[in-house]
């Protein structure tokens, strides 16, 4: 919302009006978590993954997904999120698909994950949430997000790494590491494939 | 839409202010009376209101998602129970500030205006006006504009 753009008015205003309050509207989105409240959950299911893929995402074979995930984000929406093969996706995840969010093939997300592509531009002291920014998530092979970990915008997470849980990432972090904290830190080196068990 | 179901059930809310998705508001008797929102302020998807108590919202205030306002306080002095309620005290958010995603704000707590909060803080404490929270760590950007 721009601030300091000339307020619209009569129909004009009417027409902003009706295309602000209708866009967060995505029938297939809707029918989607209809059909997903049928489902069992408790159990990471192919079924789900089928239904994500029949909606219009793209995932890979062999991803399973215990609960759906709270998904939002604007029109580019169904293009914007790209998951690779044999991933686990657990309860209550939150997919903010405002830009692209890409998790390679093995990543296992848990409980509560929080993937964010929008965020603010710092302000002045008036208004400190400024413009919005986006930038893209994207999660390396086999990595491993523990519960309730907020990935914030513009993050890559390396091959292999693992993030422990509750922890904030707001930073890039390397392949075969652990990180952690509020923001996170590299806590460990982990041993890469092929490489001995330290 | 939502922002106007809220105001139609008695909620205070200033002009050019938006919920994007409907927010939690729990609480005992008239709990709508006592949340009031500034104007051009933004809360993203599934705010909680704990509305024990009045909660105090300025203007240009956004606020992320999951973020959590709490106002039922709790004596923790008793061993064989440690939540047995206290009262409540209520909340104040002031002009300008950001609260990123996930945030817990708890009860009594003034934050300044034009505060940033980082997201998944937990704010126990009164922030000053101007300051930056990100984990344990506080930074005062008072002199960015």
């Amino acid at each position: 919302m721009d601030r300091d753009a000339p307020k619209p008015t009569g129909w004009k205003k009417v027409k902003t009006l009706l295309q602000e309050e209708t866009q967060g509207i995505h029938p297939r989105l809707m029918a989607l978590n209809a059909v997903g409240k049928l489902l069992p959950g408790g159990r990471a299911t192919l079924a789900r993954a089928q239904l994500f893929s029949l909606a219009g995402f793209r995932i890979g074979r062999g991803t399973r997904f215990v609960s759906s995930p709270v998904i939002n984000g604007g029109a580019a929406l169904f293009s914007n999120l790209v998951i690779g093969d044999d991933c686990v996706i657990d309860t209550g995840c939150v997919f903010d698909l405002e830009e692209r969010i890409t998790l390679a093939d093995r990543v296992t997300l848990s409980p509560g994950v929080m993937l964010l592509t929008s965020t603010h531009e710092l302000d002045i002291r008036e208004h400190r949430a400024g413009p919005v920014q986006l930038a893209p998530v994207t999660i390396g092979e086999g990595a491993w997000l523990g519960a309730r970990c907020v990935i914030l915008p513009g993050v890559t997470i390396g091959a292999g790494a693992i993030v422990n849980p509750g922890s904030v990432v707001n930073k890039d972090v390397l392949a075969q590491t652990r990180v952690g904290g509020m923001p996170a830190t590299q806590l460990e080196v982990l041993a890469g494939p092929g490489e001995a068990r330290a | 839409m939502t922002t106007l179901a809220l105001r139609l059930s008695g909620v205070q809310i200033g002009g050019a202010s938006i919920f994007w998705g409907m927010p939690k508001l729990v609480g005992p008797g008239n709990i709508c009376a006592r949340l009031s929102v500034g104007t051009y302020c933004g809360f993203n998807a599934r705010a909680y209101f704990e509305l024990e108590d009045t909660i105090t919202i300025g203007d240009h205030v956004a606020v992320g998602q999951d973020v959590m306002f709490l106002t039922a306080a709790y004596d923790t002095s008793d061993p064989a129970r440690r939540a047995k309620p206290k009262g409540s005290a209520p909340i104040e958010v002031g002009n300008g500030a950001w609260l990123g995603a996930r945030c817990t704000i708890m009860p009594g707590v003034k934050i300044g205006a034009g505060s940033v909060i980082g997201a998944s803080v937990v704010v126990a404490n009164d922030v000053p006006p101007n300051m930056l929270l990100m984990g344990s760590r506080r930074v005062s950007i008072a002199k960015w504009r």
